[in-house]
């Protein structure tokens, strides 16, 4: 049975060398392997475990981690971060919080755009950047080539997210062998003790997004029951409750126009995360901005007011944790232990939310920030066929479904139905002769075709004109073991493979991929290229300054043809400066070299007399 | 219990997954008879494995056709664990198994509302209740939380029927095809009362003024 891919897979393409597991995350990325058994995280070229999932410009250069956070307040407008907001959605997902960023957000056909100096890149294409940062790290701390990796996203991501997740890794020349959920790769680390076994709920608060998944852990298998989220909330929420307050401040006390300035809102951006930090040790803590003009912002905080603010937004975890334990059929007495995931629930209140919806103390001796990524390493051993012990039985987070008649999605995929799934339906004309169907893939809980995100527009192409209602077109739609959806599609009656036309609504398709891998490998080549030309140029502009230097000197003493060889020479090489080929220039330099032999050593000779 | 046997999923030589068969249904899958009582304890374990031997986590090195008879195979052994976990999956997938009732797919519709017949006593009551609330609309809240009351009990005796009659199908070892006809008609009486509580829903909401409603 042949089939037709949304996105191909590198079919049977086997490379060795080792798996890693990455965990990229809206504030940082982190990558680990298992060594021995255990997972360990690998130390990034920074030297630190976390790299900031921030890329910037510098000197024109994109650079990534610590370096590119310390331009964030410099150089907003040079500075991208928290990314994985934008990953995979449309401008109209995301219009009402892109003010928050002082980073310029290009709305565009489907996917948006950011700016970085004087180039619009894709969400996709700056994940890109960190994943290969982190790619190179990897190379850099294990001595060996890193091409395949295993990379978690969130549970409640949907499909455009993850294909975008997968082709960024793509970008980053690496083979994604596995879109595994965050919190079910944090179970696999804490799993990892053999004695945790029974129903257990992952409370993953991120940077940017909220999972909540149940889980029945068993002799090894890690059964997710049920899966719920929201992939709009996330720490950078809290941080946002001292933004807004001194926004209104700043806007009553100085002027509004101060706020759309990049650094001042970077600059907001960055202390207030510092105001959180420091609230979750001390009681009291002080925002303080400086703003152009010798103005200064400051405000005292203490971490009771905070909190108050806080729990009203994390309230809104309760809901999706409630909708997760109805989903996987259990109540919350049934739950052996509560895992928090996520450096946001380091904070108390975070766990006090927690504790109030489960009825328990969470379990808080999970690693925060390194879990997801050991999780990762696990799943990536499993791949590499090293850990025959464990194994992941995941779900869709999410509906899959079609429009239908009247504008209602019609779900033929369930959400929490295990992966890989699949369904199938038949599709038939409405027109005589009819040669095409458009058939349009929706992922969602509402009924309202228009409510739920749009995945992709197919066409059936080629069908046989026959009377309306006559072909009988079967479209199987099969979620692989990274919930991402592949769709093929066979005229019954012809028993053909039918022609799937897939645009991704929010993602790029594999044109727009190639032709992006394309243009990298040609950048690298012209920048190895322009390289080579720096360095014959600056080998042989010496040679013709000094020889230049002393032409009067050889027009005397040098016979009239020796003279004559040295000027063409010097010509030559003054020609091939001017152009832009490394060799020519390198083949002129050895000529001229070659042809002064006996100036220099008249040159050397005058000076040794001291003329 | 973790006896399953793994013959037909994989190939007793090369121990890689085999592509599905016609005649593969979500009771051989995951080896249980076509009963509508099943012990989830036994197939869970059963599914748990399956999974370690069809799932692709163990082909990731594989060729692509035996990772594609891992997905194949290993979503169908999904649905099959889905579909015997839930009595209205399971009662369709017996129904449809033993070809009785009005499962057949239409291909290109979906879900077919299948209309019963109406209990000529029921059907007789509804009209009354029409003409009554029709003539003294005062009355309308009462009558109609009568007849409410009445097709609630209607439902639960249909009920508690169709869980006798998958009793004795059950205990026929899956021989009384009488029992299996049985079901089929209540579920037609069912989705028959199912859209007779719309209906009352519907002229609910003409003659009895909601809270809401009395507002305006």
């Amino acid at each position: 049975m042949s089939e037709l891919t949304v996105f191909s897979a590198n079919d049977g393409k086997k490379s060795s060398g080792p798996i890693v597991g990455i965990d990229l995350g809206t504030t940082n990325s982190l990558v680990a392997i298992v060594k021995e058994g255990q997972p360990k995280v690998l130390m990034s070229r920074e030297g630190s475990r976390l790299v900031p999932s921030v890329v910037s410009l510098a000197d024109g250069k994109p650079v990534v981690g610590h370096e590119a956070r310390r331009h964030k307040v410099r150089d907003a407008s040079h500075t991208v971060f928290s990314v994985k907001r934008l990953l995979g959605r449309g401008f109209s997902d995301i219009k009402d919080s892109v003010h928050q960023l002082p980073y310029e957000v290009v709305p565009g056909d489907g996917v948006v755009r950011v700016r970085l100096g004087d180039q619009l890149y894709t969400a996709i294409e700056i994940s890109a950047m960190i994943l290969r940062e982190l790619k190179t790290s990897a190379e850099a701390a294990l001595g060996q080539p890193v091409s395949r990796a295993v990379i978690t996203v969130p549970a409640y991501f949907n499909d455009s997210q993850r294909q975008a997740t997968r082709t960024a890794g793509r970008l980053a020349g690496l083979d994604v062998l596995r879109i595994v959920n965050e919190p079910t790769a944090a179970s696999l680390a804490y799993g990892l003790d053999r004695k945790k076994q029974g129903l257990i709920a992952v409370y993953d608060l991120g940077g940017g997004t909220f999972d909540i998944s149940i889980l029945r852990l068993e002799n090894g298998i890690f059964e997710v029951l049920a899966t719920n989220g929201n992939t709009t909330l996330g720490g950078d929420d809290l941080d946002r409750i001292f933004i807004q307050e001194a926004e209104k401040t700043i806007r009553e006390q100085f002027s509004s126009g101060l706020l759309s300035d990049p650094s001042v809102r970077a600059a907001l951006i960055e202390r207030a995360e510092e105001v959180k930090k420091t609230l979750s040790k001390e009681l009291l803590a002080a925002m303080v901005v400086d703003l152009p003009g010798e103005k200064t912002y400051q405000r005292l905080w203490t971490r009771q007011e905070f909190e108050e603010k806080a729990r009203l937004l994390l309230e809104a975890t309760r809901a999706p944790c409630l909708q997760a334990l109805k989903d996987a059929g259990i109540s919350v007495s049934d739950l052996s232990d509560v895992v928090m995931v996520g450096g946001p629930t380091r904070l108390a209140v975070v766990q006090e939310v927690a504790e109030s919806i489960f009825g328990k103390k969470p379990n808080t001796t999970m690693h925060p920030d390194e879990v997801v990524a050991a999780g990762a390493a696990i799943q990536a051993d499993i791949l590499a066929g090293n850990n025959t012990e464990f194994l992941l039985l995941d779900v869709i987070p999410l509906s899959l479904g079609i429009e239908t008649y009247g504008g209602l999605m019609a779900s033929l995929i369930p959400r929490n139905t295990r992966i890989p799934a699949s369904a199938r339906d038949t599709f038939t004309t409405f027109m005589d002769r009819q040669t095409g169907v458009d058939i349009h893939v929706l992922q969602g809980e509402r009924d309202r075709a228009e409510e739920n995100r749009s995945l992709a527009r197919f066409k059936l192409k080629g069908i046989e004109p026959l009377p309306a209602g006559m072909p009988r077109i079967e479209v199987n739609f099969l979620v692989d073991a990274d919930g991402i959806l592949q769709v093929s599609a066979k005229d019954l009656r012809t028993g053909n493979e039918q022609a799937v036309e897939v645009r991704p609504s929010f993602g790029l398709t594999d044109g727009e991929v190639q032709r992006m891998l394309e243009a990298q490998a040609s950048s690298q080549e012209s920048d190895h290229a322009f390289r080579k030309l720096v360095d014959a140029r600056t080998e042989a502009e010496p040679v013709l300054r000094n020889t230049e230097r002393h032409l009067g000197r050889a027009k005397e003493a040098l016979s009239p043809e020796e003279f004559e060889r040295v000027s063409s020479c010097v010509q030559a090489l003054r020609t091939a400066l001017a152009g832009d080929r490394p060799e020519v220039i390198i083949q002129a330099k050895y000529a001229l070299n070659a042809a002064t032999v006996r100036l220099a050593e008249i040159v050397i000779a005058d000076s040794l007399k001291g003329v | 219990m973790e006896s399953a046997p793994l013959s037909p999923h994989l190939c007793g030589a090369c121990g890689f997954p085999q592509p599905l068969r016609e005649e593969e249904t979500a009771f051989t899958l995951l080896s249980a008879h076509p009963r509508f009582q099943q012990d989830e304890a036994a197939l869970r374990s059963r599914f748990y494995a399956l999974s370690r031997a069809l799932h692709p986590d163990r082909f990731a090195a594989a060729s692509g056709e035996a990772r594609m008879y891992s997905i194949e195979r290993m979503s169908r052994v999904n649905e099959a664990f889905r579909v015997l976990r839930d009595p209205k999956l399971l009662r369709e997938a017996i129904l449809s198994l033993f070809e009785v009732g009005d499962q057949v797919k239409t291909p290109g519709v979906r879900t077919q509302e299948v209309k019963g017949a109406p209990p000529v006593e029921l059907a007789e009551a509804w009209f009354e209740l029409q003409d009554a609330v029709m003539d003294d609309p005062t009355s309308a809240s009462e009558k109609i939380r009568g007849f409410e009351e009445h097709l609630k009990q209607v439902r639960t005796a249909a009920e508690v029927e169709m869980t006798a009659q998958e009793q004795v199908f059950d205990r026929s070892e899956g021989q009384d095809r009488l029992a299996l006809l049985e079901i089929s008609r209540i579920l037609r009486e069912l989705a028959y009362l199912d859209s007779m509580v719309r209906d009352v829903l519907r002229l609910k909401s003409r003659f009895v003024a909601s809270p809401t409603s009395a507002l305006g």
